[in-house]
């Protein structure tokens, strides 16, 4: 297999060029293999939908991986911070301040793998492995009997916030505004555009300002009532897109919106590049003046924190929490990752191959049902194409 | 006059294995001191300990007159002291403009949030490399795709650019071309005339006498001579850091534990090559 020199240097540069690449290959294989079933609003809706919450974190463990770090107890922060988070709510805990308790709880068990590390010094693939089994025993054992926790037990209504309308629009236009300024001259590379950007920024939460006053007004609202959210619903709700059969669901914005969000952290901050110059040369950045500890604690903490608003996620749609909730999910993530062009040694990677890899993951457990190949065979060509993608993202860059 | 750093007493040990022993060194501005020793005599862990990336296990250091704390690498930094490691501490997957800047990265607030200024940061790293004569086709590119010697010329070109009173170089020239080994000894004297203090490590006894004021011997982890450039020759200083190991060789034995002096001992009849 020879490519151009070039096009081999844009693969090498570009952790997510070899996931795409891969991506479009199994993506065409099963529009032709099952054309009349795979390229459809129903199937790419539930491939879509299944993979938010791994790809969610998937985030979190690629932070981890570039910052030369493992963590295999995502699956059981996921399953703590998920019952933290529904056993508040069933117990009475407003709804926000339940989330926030399982979000800290996330953090907080990052935090204590993030120690450990530090002190110990042992390695975060042992310290992991340790914690993960720690940390599943708190769902087993705080869960009686290895029963379920469910939210219908306790309310047939799913948990609403009421905001005044006003403040939904300023909230919202805010946020565009501060996206947007951010955005586009991060977008554009130069110098310049950042007051062009502000001025754009404005118009366009000028004009969703505008769209949310017209939309209020024709459900006959006062700007000062108050507007009843459903929380389940905007964290993985079904999205009305007016496709019956669909299943697009808003858990894969906020998927594509932590991606995004990530992406510009490593990208664009000093602590993005601390999280790589950590993972490529932990001691050159060390006495390059870089707190290297430091750094991974923060990627501990924040990986935790991102393993809990998967679980929160999932738990708006499934409204349950098992104790066993997340097991297994470690494995596929970091195969999705590794897919996905980051390196396990760290120091290389990016959370938009991560993306694409757990998209592709997620592509081939349904295609393979489509073409009616038995799911058993999933995990086994999950592992291959895992064995493919690095083989061929070695050869694009030249190192063994 | 006070000495820009002082050193007392200075020890250093990893574990059971004696790196250095009871270094007393005293550096002024405006000079260029050679350390010079074998394999595995201590220059480098020396340096590192000035550098902040070590802690010394005894002895104190004194700078400008005043006792300070090295306790970590900005530290160092923070007093205008900079290094070049002898093995280059770049990022290999990360770009030229980065692994300049590294740990000091140029930012810029873009709407609330401070990010990266990629093209302030790779506007002054190529111009920096200019200013000292080394050219790099494009700063984006990674230091993986460089070659030895070019990695070694942006490492060197960072520590002069950013160095304001003390400039570390553990071996700046081992992989250098005669022409980059020219201008790096170039540096050297430059630094010397902005009255920045020099610390120039190196296998190369030529190159000492061409730039170093002074030269300072280590030998298994002591300092074992230190003599102005005009009162030794060539020889006599190799003379002294080779028989210096071989008289000790008998008695130096127990200042190392057994165990790490065999793991040394290959190092016996290694010369120090030009
Ligand atoms: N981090 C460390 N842990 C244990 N021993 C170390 C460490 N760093 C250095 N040493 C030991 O200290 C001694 C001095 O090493 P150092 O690197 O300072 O030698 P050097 O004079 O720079 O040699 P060279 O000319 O080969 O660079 C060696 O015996 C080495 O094995
Ligand atoms: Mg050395």
């Amino acid at each position: 297999m020879i490519l151009g020199t070039r096009t081999r240097h844009i693969l090498a540069r570009e952790p997510a060029a070899g996931a795409g690449v891969g991506f479009l290959f199994v993506f065409a294989f099963f529009t032709l293999a099952a054309p009349d079933t795979f390229l459809t609003h129903a199937s790419l809706s539930s491939i879509l939908s299944s993979q938010a919450v791994p790809g969610i974190a998937a985030i979190s463990i690629t932070l981890l991986m570039i910052s030369g770090e493992f963590d295999l107890s995502v699956g059981s922060i996921l399953a703590v911070s998920s019952l933290v988070f529904l056993s508040s709510t069933v117990g009475g805990t407003p709804i926000l301040l339940a989330a926030l308790l399982g979000i800290v709880t996330g953090c907080g068990l990052g935090l204590i793998n993030g120690l450990l590390l530090v002190w110990t010094r042992i390695p975060s693939f042992i310290v992991t492995l340790g914690t993960m089994l720690v940390f599943r025993a708190i769902p087993l054992t705080a869960v009686s009997g290895g029963r379920i926790v469910r939210y219908a037990d306790f309310s047939r209504e799913d948990p609403t916030i009421a905001v005044p309308g006003l403040v939904v629009l300023l909230g919202v236009s805010a946020l565009t505004v501060i996206v947007l300024w951010i955005a586009l001259p991060v977008l554009r590379h130069r110098e310049g555009a950042t007051r062009v950007s502000a001025g754009l920024a404005a118009l366009a939460s000028l004009v969703v300002v505008y769209i949310l006053l017209r939309s209020l007004d024709t459900h006959g609202l006062s700007p000062f009532a108050r507007v009843e959210f459903n929380v389940f619903h905007i964290l993985n709700g079904r999205a009305d897109l007016g496709l019956p059969g669909t299943n697009y669901r808003t858990s894969i914005v906020w998927w594509l919106g932590l991606t995004g969000v990530f992406a510009f952290i490593l990208l664009h901050t000093r602590y993005g590049n601390a999280v790589f110059a950590t993972g490529g040369n932990s001691e050159a950045a060390r006495v390059q003046g870089i707190d290297v500890d430091r750094v991974r604690i923060k990627s501990f903490v924040l990986s935790g924190g991102l393993a809990a608003l998967a679980g929160i996620i999932q738990v708006a749609r499934l409204k349950s929490v098992d104790p066993l909730r997340g097991q297994g999910l470690e494995l596929e993530i970091i195969a999705s990752v590794v897919i996905g062009g980051t390196l396990l040694s760290g120091g290389f990677g990016s959370v938009a191959g991560s993306a694409i890899g757990t998209a592709l993951t997620g592509m081939l457990r349904t295609g393979l049902v489509l073409i009616s190949v038995p799911s058993n065979i999933f995990r086994g060509a999950i592992g291959a194409i895992m064995i493919g993608a690095v083989v061929i993202n070695t050869y694009v860059r030249k190192d063994r | 006059m006070t000495p820009l750093i002082e050193l007392e007493g200075i020890g250093q040990r990893f574990g059971h294995i004696t790196a250095l022993s009871d270094i007393d060194l005293q550096l002024h501005a405006g000079e260029v001191v050679a350390l010079l020793g074998d394999n595995g005599a201590g220059k480098s862990t020396l340096v590192k300990i000035l550098s902040g990336a070590h802690r010394p296990t005894s002895g104190r250091i004194l700078f400008e007159g005043r006792p300070v704390r090295l306790d970590t690498p900005q530290d160092a930094r923070a007093l205008g002291i900079e290094t070049l490691y002898q093995d280059l501490a770049l990022i290999p997957r990360m770009s030229i403009a980065r692994n300049f800047h590294l740990g000091r990265e140029l930012t810029r607030l873009v709407g609330p949030v401070r990010v990266l200024d990629h093209a302030r940061m790779s506007a002054q790293a190529s111009q920096a490399l200019a200013d000292i004569g080394i050219h790099v086709r494009n700063t984006d590119e990674p230091v993986v795709s460089l070659s030895g010697g070019e990695r070694q010329s942006i490492a060197i070109g960072r520590a002069v650019h950013f160095g304001s009173k003390v400039l570390i170089l553990d071996e700046p020239t081992s992989a250098l071309s005669i022409g980059e080994t020219r201008k790096v000894l170039g540096y050297i004297r430059s630094a010397r005339e902005n009255r920045m203090c020099v610390i120039f490590i190196t296998h190369n006894l030529h190159h000492v006498f061409q730039v170093a004021d002074r030269l300072v011997v280590l030998s298994q982890g002591r300092k074992v001579a230190e003599h102005h450039k005009d009162e030794v020759t060539e020889e006599q200083v190799a003379d002294l850091i080779m028989s210096e190991h071989q008289e000790l060789d008998g008695e130096g034995r127990h200042r190392h534990t057994e165990q790490s002096r065999s793991a040394g001992s290959p190092n016996k009849g290694r010369q120090p090559t030009g």
